[in-house]
């Protein structure tokens, strides 16, 4: 939004307590905004009729919820700056602001000077760019409920502090991408490129040329000059993906940029130096490809300056209601309609799957679900019926292992450990896997004896 | 605070709260900026905090329990404001806590008020150490 210079810019106040909006006003008046307050959602979609520059929103409103608001009013004016204030100083708020469309996000006691300097900032033609970097830097705000995305959330923020190289491990879809883009955006090179490539397509010579460039004779005295992606990013951040299927001649390479941090383009004499930050992505298949020896474990020592583990989805179930309520987020948004509501049969049944497919499964699975329920809460039966389906291998008894002829009893006993252990020992899940009621798993531990050695 | 991607740690969500009665930093830096105008807002804000909890043992008398929760939180973000972070904290905390015994948080409010009616007469009168 671009306001007109002869004119001054008017920043509409939401907020229903008199002291704060009084401070809100006072501040804006001395910033050379124009102020206007309202103590209400019901006032405050009036005022906005009169088509404020800016909006300063208290999430805490007397007759709706604030989000809800804000939801609606990003819907209906979506070039306006809507910044959120609030009393919580609560990071899955912030994010779930920053989803619904706010600008920036506030905890009281305001400072006056940023507040205000964000709002005249934001009235001017870099609105849009600046919510979309706050957004991608708050993914590593978020407060998740399982300890392993804690601890890799509480690596990701020591990698953006510093410029050392990260190494992202996790199964296809478990969201390297996205966390790596979240690191360069709340560090210092924020403002600067981010580019990712994957480091296993094309043959050697192609990889190399797009990594480090070109140069070449080209007769009669010239030189062919490609510059690489290393000089196109600068002093930004390179992710190299799928890293662990680099091939020999790649890996030797990259050891050789990371050791002393030069490079050289394919056929040039010239070393320059590396300004790029440099992540790495690749799959927990690593490690066993070094123990195999089929990967150089020096590259690895000089990839992983600060090394981080990304879980897979099945092993971290207890975050699913957060990404569920963040991806209808997405969905409403995108549709210009209502979040959608979900129900208690439909948690518990995306609780059930494996997720081999991860983040990107569940994604399809919710757009799936959503699409096919349309005004009405979804539900189990609106799930895709192949989507997420169970892991045969994990946990599956393989009769061979047993002499024959086999004792039915033994045979339920292995079944049943089996599952526990693929469940990592939640029995309603074992149960739902071997196809029988809770009771019944819980009627075979008891007569198989298990509790008393241990079973969770 | 800001959160944003140049947020500083110490700002990071889970911080100890402020407990001090006065935060005699943010009013120095309110009264830099608009030094009258600050100190009347604070003092309207004083001198509504008894009604403020009048108001609040009405909703929690009348079983409206929401908006008793809401009314506390939104003097939470008030008392942050006017540089009462002790309050601030208490309301917080009380806000937050599903399974609070309203009876003892209202008597507890009173003594804070009380505390911070004295505290404040005593900066604005001899602009020393409210803490």
């Amino acid at each position: 939004m671009i306001v007109n210079a002869r004119s001054k810019a008017s920043v509409l106040i939401v907020e229903d307590d008199p002291s704060t909006a009084d401070m809100l006003s006072l501040f804006a008046a001395k910033q050379g905004l124009v102020p206007e307050v309202c103590g209400s959602a019901c006032e405050a979609r009036h005022a906005l009729e009169g088509a404020p520059d800016a909006v300063v929103l208290d999430l805490s409103l007397p007759d709706e919820d604030g989000l809800d608001f804000l939801e609606r009013t990003v819907r209906r004016h979506p070039s306006l700056p809507v910044f959120v204030l609030t009393a919580r100083n609560n990071a899955s708020d912030a994010v779930t602001a920053i989803r619904c469309g706010a600008l920036d996000y506030f905890v009281k006691p305001f400072d006056p000077m940023q507040l205000f300097g964000a709002i005249r900032g934001a009235v001017f033609p870099h609105g849009e760019a600046q919510r979309q970097v706050y957004g991608k830097a708050l993914e590593l705000e978020i407060e998740w409920e399982s300890r392993a995305m804690r601890e890799a959330m509480a690596v990701a923020r020591a990698a953006a502090a510093t410029g050392e190289p990260v190494l992202l491990l996790g199964e296809p879809g478990t969201g390297r991408r996205t966390l790596a883009s979240a690191i360069h955006h709340a560090g210092a090179r924020t403002a600067l490129p981010f580019r990712h490539w994957v480091a296993s397509q094309g043959d050697d010579l192609d990889s190399g040329a797009r990594l480090f460039g070109t140069e070449y004779d080209g007769g009669a005295g010239r030189r062919l000059r490609r510059r690489g992606l290393i000089e196109e990013v600068g002093a930004g951040s390179l992710l190299l993906e799928e890293i662990d299927r680099a091939s020999e001649r790649i890996q030797l390479w990259l050891l050789e940029m990371l050791e002393s941090e030069r490079y050289c383009r394919l056929g040039g004499e010239r070393f320059s130096r590396v300004d790029s930050r440099l992540m790495f992505s690749g799959t927990p298949e690593l490690r066993e490809a070094i123990a195999r020896g089929r990967y150089r474990i020096d590259l690895f020592h000089a990839m992983s300056g600060l090394l981080l583990e990304l879980p897979p989805l099945r092993e971290r179930i207890e975050d699913l209601p957060r990404l569920v309520e963040s991806l209808l987020t997405e969905i409403a948004l995108s549709q210009g309609s209502q979040r959608q509501r979900v129900t208690r049969s439909f948690m518990e049944e995306l609780a059930d799957r494996d997720w081999p497919g991860n983040l990107d499964e569940l994604r399809s699975t919710i757009r799936h679900a959503s699409a096919v329920a349309g005004k009405a809460p979804i539900s189990s039966s609106h799930l895709p019926q192949q989507a997420g389906g169970r892991m045969v291998t994990e946990g599956a008894v393989v009769l061979a292992d047993f002499k024959v002829p086999v004792r039915m009893d033994d045979l339920e006993r292995r079944s049943l450990v089996a599952a526990l252990d693929a469940c990592g020992g939640n029995r309603r899940r074992a149960a739902k896997r071997l196809g029988v009621s809770l009771r019944t798993v819980y009627n075979m531990i008891d007569r198989h004896g298990l509790k008393r050695e241990g079973v969770k | 605070m800001r959160v944003s991607p140049t947020r500083k740690r110490r700002d990071a969500p889970g911080k100890a709260p402020d407990h001090r009665i006065i935060d005699l930093q943010r009013l120095a830096l309110l009264d830099s900026m608009a030094h009258g105008e600050v100190r009347s807002i604070i003092n309207e804000f004083v001198a509504s905090m008894s009604s403020r909890s009048d108001e609040i043992e009405q909703a929690w008398r009348a079983g409206d329990l929401k908006t008793a929760t809401r009314l506390v939180h939104r003097l939470a973000g008030a008392a942050m404001n006017c540089c009462f972070p002790g309050l601030a904290a208490h309301c917080l905390r009380w806000a937050e806590d599903g399974e609070a015994d309203w009876i003892e948080q209202l008597d507890l409010l009173e003594l804070r008020i009380a505390e911070c009616r004295e505290h404040w007469s005593r900066v604005e009168s001899d602009g020393g150490d409210g803490n």
